[in-house]
């Protein structure tokens, strides 16, 4: 009988250890975050999209926001990202990064400077801090200092080199909550037609001086924009879905959990294609060829609540020719229920090609326009000073 | 085929009004800092072009500026839109040559390109002085047939047809020999959208540049010059009128008088 009972016991344990294991897998594969069970395709979140919304985007409604903007003449931005000290560093595809600084506080930048040139196709930029930055260029993460106070980089240190480059490159990057750097990594073809090598398609992470290269997700095709919730850890990117067949493949919002297999080059969408057994499905479809980009998590203060959370993505636009998918910002909601889908609507139009967002210290959305240099502010009316 | 499409880049047509100032000289605006875009009808011009190396994938576009280092901005969107080529006739002084010299300067670079092309396009005005002159000049100096306000190009027989809009309707025409088409606005050709994949490649495509004193055309004999630039001024007044109502209706038909038998 006492033998009976230990071997229940023992059962009872290792079921605990199971499910407990289990739990810890769901814990430890996310990149912070409370534990979530897998996505189900019913759980992937679907747009409303202009034709179809009624509502006018708030961003577009002058009681709900003011848009106004907050810098001109830029040399194509690319990505954006904010300083401790409230600078803005600005990468253009000039090979050049501009810093903004609003020294009055009126909600325009009146100072704006140099800090590097000379770097080839930079796509993301992540602050580490006042006057030292790591900048995403094509096929190299590189690490520029200002030693001497004067505004502009004297120190530059290539930290990773030799990513894989093609179709895409490397585009931007951020540092983690572990204070490690992440970046996207874009394929070198659009459905893997030259085949696929180590490190394309994926997310990496290093150390801030390039040691310890990881790669953290596979299967994303051209995750350009990388954004970590500052609340909760998680960390998500968005994907532009392939060109071939060239009609049905969606752009994507994704959460990306360590060692999570995207789909690509076979599968995308909601378990479309081919080969996507075990593989992890996107939170939410963006329109096809909307070219999903920058994206930001909004956790400041001065939007109303219902933002908290919320995810803003940058959508290029027409990248098939027509000129009304895309070319707005949207944002995605986060669902009340758990497991709901997330929502995603027009935030924002009039762009001609919106690509980077960003949250500022001010609690502002800043939006880099590349088709007019510029990059536009929204806050609320009381905010917009 | 090889099509060569003249684009100028100038200060962007839908930046707002109040952007728009005079620069101290008195003749020409202020540039600096300000949004710039190809011309709208070279940019119809640019579409034309594509759409031929649609039809024919075989037919290369070279796109063809002058204009200082800035310029490039104008030639990069268009290798981003699947343009073969790009040359810049290096103009660093502004306010640039008169119109017939920018012309002469075109056509001195055209003349080194190789092949020699079948078909020269060139927005109808550039957008911004709006004198309509290059295209005229351009077939002139190259010796060229001349078409005016084509709007879509399709290839026939090892040859080209221009479509145009005439006032009773739709005229086609074959240019017996190399053209210039001057290209006005139509439905059909405003200029498509690039990818951002073509935008980020393009910063690696080369741009040839031509120093513009290398073309033998004088730059400082211009024909034409401005004498002066000035926005219209637009003088407002607005007046409360007080009172009771009969009083307000006897003073507004009073004002009413006045102006109209001004």
């Amino acid at each position: 009988m006492r033998e009976r009972w230990l071997w229940f016991g023992a059962l009872v344990v290792a079921a605990v250890a199971v499910f407990a294991g289990v739990r810890w897998a769901w814990t430890e594969n996310r990149l912070g975050g409370a534990a979530s069970p897998p996505q189900t395709p019913a759980q992937v979140g679907v747009g409303v999209w202009p034709s179809e919304a009624s509502a006018e985007p708030p961003g577009d409604d002058p009681q709900r926001f003011a848009r106004s903007t907050f810098a001109q003449g830029l040399a194509q931005p690319t990505a954006m990202a904010f300083g401790r000290d409230g600078a803005l560093y600005v990468t253009e595809l000039v090979g050049r990064v501009t810093v903004l600084r609003d020294t009055d506080g009126d909600g325009r930048a009146d100072q704006a400077s140099v800090f590097a040139d000379g770097l080839t196709d930079p796509l993301g930029v992540a602050v580490l801090r006042p006057g030292e930055i790591v900048v995403s260029q094509r096929g190299r993460i590189t690490r520029l200092r200002d030693t001497n106070g004067d505004g502009a980089a004297d120190e530059r240190q290539d930290i990773v080199t030799g990513l894989p480059v093609g179709r895409h490159q490397n585009d931007n990057v951020v540092v983690g909550p572990d204070g490690r750097l992440y970046w996207g990594q874009g394929s070198r073809s659009d459905h893997g037609e030259s085949g696929v090598v180590p490190y394309e398609a994926s997310i990496l992470s290093a150390n801030v001086d390039g040691s310890d290269l990881k790669v953290v997700a596979t299967g994303l095709r051209n995750p350009y924009g990388l954004a970590f919730d500052a609340k909760t850890g998680a960390l998500y990117a968005t994907d532009n879905g392939r060109d071939v067949p060239d009609k049905g493949v969606p752009d994507e919002l994704n959460l990306i959990e360590a060692g999570g297999d995207y789909g690509w080059p076979d599968c995308w969408g909601a378990g479309e294609g081919t080969h996507c057994e075990g593989t992890k499905l996107p939170l939410l479809l963006l329109p096809p060829h909307s070219s999903a980009d920058g994206l930001a998590v909004y956790r400041g203060e001065a939007f109303p609540g219902e933002y908290q959370g919320a995810v803003f993505i940058a959508l290029w636009g027409a990248n098939d020719g027509d000129p009304n998918v895309g070319r707005q910002v949207v944002v995605a909601l986060p669902p009340k229920e758990a497991g709901r889908p997330w929502t995603v609507a027009p935030f924002a139009t009039g762009f001609i090609h919106p690509l980077a967002v960003a949250v500022g210290p001010d609690g502002a959305l800043y939006v880099a326009d590349m088709g007019r240099n510029e990059i536009v502010r929204f806050a609320p009316p009381a905010a917009s000073r | 085929m090889h099509v060569v499409v003249c684009i100028k880049h100038i200060l962007d047509p839908e930046m707002p009004p109040a952007s728009f100032r005079i620069a101290e000289d008195g003749r020409s605006p202020v540039e600096a800092g300000l949004p710039r875009a190809i011309g709208p009808f070279d940019q119809n011009a640019l579409e034309v072009a594509l759409k031929l190396k649609d039809a024919r994938p075989e037919t290369t576009v070279t796109v063809l500026t002058a204009g200082p280092a800035e310029a490039n901005e104008a030639l990069r969107k268009a290798l981003a839109l699947n343009a073969d080529r790009a040359v810049r006739v290096d103009l660093e002084r502004l306010p640039g040559p008169d119109s017939a010299t920018v012309a002469a300067l075109l056509a001195a670079a055209i003349r080194r390109l190789e092949p020699a092309p079948d078909l020269v396009l060139v927005g109808r005005q550039s957008g911004d002085w709006d004198q309509g002159v290059v295209g005229p000049v351009l077939a002139e100096k190259l010796g060229a047939a001349i078409v005016g306000l084509g709007y879509a190009a399709e290839p026939a027989d090892g040859g080209v047809i221009i479509t145009r809009q005439v006032d009773d309707g739709i005229e086609k025409v074959r240019p017996k020999r190399a053209a210039v088409v001057t290209v006005t606005n139509h439905e059909s050709n405003v200029l498509r959208l690039p990818k951002l994949k073509d935008v980020v490649a393009a910063h690696r495509k080369p741009i040839d540049v031509i120093p513009a004193a290398e073309l033998g055309v004088p730059l400082d004999e211009p024909l034409v010059e401005a004498v002066s630039l000035s926005i219209p001024q637009r003088e407002a007044h607005c007046e409360f009128l007080e009172g009771e109502p009969e009083e307000m209706a006897a003073a507004l038909a009073e004002r009413i008088r006045r102006w109209l038998s001004a």
